[in-house]
């Protein structure tokens, strides 16, 4: 059956913003809505929400969920926007060790996509 | 030979992720131990991008000392660093031998613990606490020249 995908659309900057003024608080938020739309869309569970928690926390954790995101949360976003669906795990992998909040931007420049 | 391919089921390959993360978790600060004979783990540089970017600390900034002090046999100094340090090294211990016992029995073990929502939603939000806490304690506790100091900026 189709889940109803939660509404979570932010301006990517904000994301920055709240992320650097909170000090990292808003990222566990952000880990959380932004998994409960991945799930939505994909009609399962992709990111567990402990993973989502701990996320925010826990670099390996942290790496781990922007891997779920690419390979398998974003593909699915991109499929219901009619876009060309691509593997973003690597790139997120990456910019989610050096900048998690940057990696955080992508994902909800996608998600937003959703919502037009 | 009987060999086992583990990379061809998604939820395999999940597990296997799972149990290498765990042990970098465990291993990194174990391997930062060995290698630091100067015994000045408690000045060094962090290497948090948050950290080095702004100079406070993210939510996570203490895990690896405390980790450390853990591992020396400091529990006091563990939980000074971070207060879910010794917890962390609990979570990973557990779960590197779950999620091995998993793929070696093909059967899962104590997936209402380990996916509770409630009780994640519990620790998210004494993290949070924590964390809030934390930060009201570095501010007051360090002027605007410290901070400076534990980030690239000076």
């Amino acid at each position: 059956m189709a889940q109803t995908i939660p509404q979570f659309k932010n301006e990517p900057v904000l994301i920055l913003l709240l992320g650097f003024i909170t000090c990292g608080l808003y990222l566990i938020y952000w880990n959380i809505k932004a998994s409960q739309v991945i799930n939505a869309v994909a009609e399962k569970e992709v990111i567990s929400q402990p993973i989502a928690i701990f996320a925010g926390c826990c670099l390996p954790v942290n790496l781990y969920f922007y891997y779920l995101a690419g390979k398998e949360g974003l593909p699915k976003i991109y499929e219901k926007t009619g876009e060309i669906g691509k593997d973003q795990s690597t790139l997120l992998l990456i910019l989610g060790f050096l900048f998690p909040m940057v990696a955080a931007m992508i994902v909800q420049g996608d998600i937003n996509k959703l919502y037009k | 030979m009987i060999s086992i391919n583990y990379t061809s089921n998604p939820k395999q390959i999940r597990k296997i992720l799972g149990i290498a993360g765990a042990l970098l978790t465990l291993a990194i600060p174990y391997i930062i131990m060995v290698q630091n004979n100067n015994g000045h783990i408690e000045t060094e540089q962090s290497l948090c991008p948050f950290k080095l970017l702004t100079g406070f600390p993210c939510p996570g900034c203490g895990i690896t000392k405390s980790l450390i002090f853990l591992y020396k046999g400091n529990f006091l100094k563990s939980i000074y660093y971070h207060l879910f340090g010794p917890f962390t090294f609990l979570f990973c211990f557990t779960a590197i031998i779950i999620l091995s016992a998993e793929l070696v029995t093909k059967k899962e073990y104590f997936q209402n613990i380990l996916y509770s929502k409630k009780i994640a939603y519990c620790l998210g939000f004494t993290l949070a606490i924590y964390h809030l806490t934390r930060l009201i304690y570095f501010i007051s506790t360090n002027n605007i020249d410290d901070i400076l100091r534990q980030s690239i900026w000076q």
